[in-house]
């Protein structure tokens, strides 16, 4: 591994190593087309990813359309209403028609608004310049209530997206015990890291050969304890789901 | 000495895992809507916000009017927001109230959480019209690697900084609450989300959304509507912002000088190459 390095300059040797990695030190020369490039803002080595993006996209502005597509339109167009598609041209060119005698100036007729009652759907139904306007919101059993937000309704609310923060299942490590358990972070949106715990007594056969086999997740949920499907025994193709008891885990009621 | 020594060292040990542990998302009020010292209509309800670990077992919400002290009220506990309700049949008269609000006990949490008193001012003037407001303006995002007292590890966020249109209500400012929804993005799959519910923020305050890597690389959209103490909401909610994230890891690149760097940092910077240059080749051997 090579790495390029803009120090050091003042030396004789272009090689040294750091650490029994090889370092290819670069000469005068290539500092100052660094630093030259730095003042001008612009730097060699700028690899940054953007900072912030911000972007503002009306869901009136097709709603289910790509956000790069949605962005690029302006946002005084009506594309709420209902749209006629222009008529491509032939290809072979037409001759213009000859004005009708004591023509009047052409008049544009724009798309027409046919208004229709109101649904959540990104779109201004009743013609009335708004969107999703004076929605009624639809409770939900557990409490709270879904909202019509961004040309859809939204989810009911719950306790937590992943687990109750502070909660724990089982899990199964790579090595040694096979067995380990994991915590639900404070804001209940992510499991911590696996670590490494002994396995409950009754389970301490099922990784006695030294491999991890599903025994181990079938023990674990004989426990009567919450376990990761690691090992998919309800062949749901999930992975990453909890099985057992879970009660005080889930954030589904 | 030793033996004293060991003990000194097993009361540390003990005594930081047990701080660990009760700093685990304890189930404490996180605020109250309206806050303490608010004015509001007579047909309002009071809400109080807990962390979503908090369980309502019952425990008695008590409320001090001019005439009583110590009235026990009905309420209703919403757990998927965590939300203590004090809803008074008919309104209450105007005059000003205390309202007790209980410490709760929690979901995997031994010890109860926080409470809190909330002093408010009932006016004759009833809450009629919905909420005005805009939703949301702009996002900013950045990566947040922070130290979880739960987890005991660093997570990895996406923390979203949104900013606000201004909000107003005829029953009061104080008495919104703002609700974010994720609209784009892999939490969202293609519908909306709820994914904060708080006290609006102050006048020109923004509002802060953490979500994991997971759930939001890419393109990802929000939208907000404001909620007053009467359940109506704003419009505002069709209108949304976006942002492209990058999964980590990051390489923030190594310049020196940012694009709006001005032209007496650029000159600095030459004028120090060109002298380090010249020292380098005088020191340099013919």
């Amino acid at each position: 591994m090579k790495v390029d390095a803009h120090f050091s300059f003042a030396k004789r040797r272009r090689s040294r190593v750091f650490g029994g990695v090889p370092v290819r030190v670069l000469g005068p020369s290539a500092l100052l087309c660094w630093v030259t490039l730095a003042a001008c803002g612009r730097s060699p080595i700028n690899l940054a990813p953007p900072q912030t993006t911000p972007l503002a996209v009306d869901a009136a502005v097709a709603p289910d359309a790509p956000a790069d597509l949605a962005i690029d339109l302006p946002v005084d167009v009506p594309v709420d209403l209902p749209i006629e598609m222009p008529v491509e041209a032939p290809d072979e060119p037409m001759p213009p028609p000859p004005p009708p005698p004591d023509a009047s100036p052409p008049v544009e007729a724009g798309p027409v608004c046919h208004p229709v009652p109101e649904t959540c759907n990104g779109v201004d139904d009743n013609c009335d310049g708004r969107v999703d306007e004076d929605l009624p919101a639809i409770p939900c059993p557990g409490g709270g209530a879904r909202y019509c937000a961004g040309g859809h309704y939204s989810e009911c609310p719950r306790r937590c997206e992943t687990c109750v923060p502070g909660s724990e299942r089982e899990c199964f490590t790579t090595l040694c015990t096979f067995w380990g358990r994991e915590t639900c972070a404070s804001d209940g949106r992510s499991f911590g890291p696996c670590r490494e715990t002994p396995p409950p007594d009754d389970c301490k056969g099922a990784s006695n050969g030294g491999t991890r086999t599903k025994d181990l997740e079938q023990c674990c949920l004989d426990q009567g304890l919450c376990c990761i499907d690691e090992f998919d025994l309800d062949g749901d193709g999930d992975r990453t789901e909890m099985l057992g008891r879970c009660d005080t885990v889930t954030c589904d009621p | 000495m030793r033996r004293a020594a060991a003990v000194a060292l097993a009361v540390v040990a003990f005594w930081s895992a047990r701080v660990v542990s009760a700093a685990c998302a304890p189930p404490d009020l996180l605020e109250a809507i309206p806050p303490s010292g608010s004015t509001v209509p007579a047909n309002a309800a009071l809400f109080a916000h807990y962390a979503s670990t908090a369980e309502y077992a019952n425990e008695d919400v008590l409320l001090d009017s001019p005439d009583h002290v110590g009235d026990a009220v009905t309420v209703t506990f919403d757990s998927t927001q965590g939300l203590l309700e004090f809803a008074p049949a008919g309104g209450l008269p105007p005059g000003t109230y205390t309202i007790h609000w209980p410490s709760l006990r929690g979901l995997n949490v031994a010890a109860p959480g926080k409470g809190a008193d909330v002093r408010f001012t009932v006016t004759a003037a009833t809450d009629d019209a919905p909420p005005t407001f805009d939703g949301l303006t702009a996002v900013r995002w950045d990566l947040e690697r922070a130290h979880n007292d739960c987890t005991d590890a660093l997570e990895n966020r996406f923390v979203f900084d949104l900013d606000l249109a201004p909000a107003d209500d005829d029953g009061g400012r104080g008495g919104l609450s703002l609700v974010v929804f994720q609209t784009a993005g892999a939490l969202s799959d293609g519908g909306s989300v709820p994914v904060l519910t708080e006290a609006m923020p102050a006048a020109g305050k923004g509002a802060t959304v953490k979500l994991p890597v997971a759930d939001a690389t890419g393109h990802v959209c929000f939208s907000a509507l404001a909620r007053d103490l009467t359940d109506k909401t704003s419009n505002g909610a069709s209108h949304v912002v976006c942002a492209d994230t990058t999964a980590p890891p990051f390489f923030r690149g190594c310049a020196i000088a940012g694009r709006d760097a001005g032209s007496g940092a650029g000159a600095s910077l030459l004028v120090l190459g060109a002298v380090l240059i010249a020292r380098a080749r005088r020191a340099r051997p013919r």
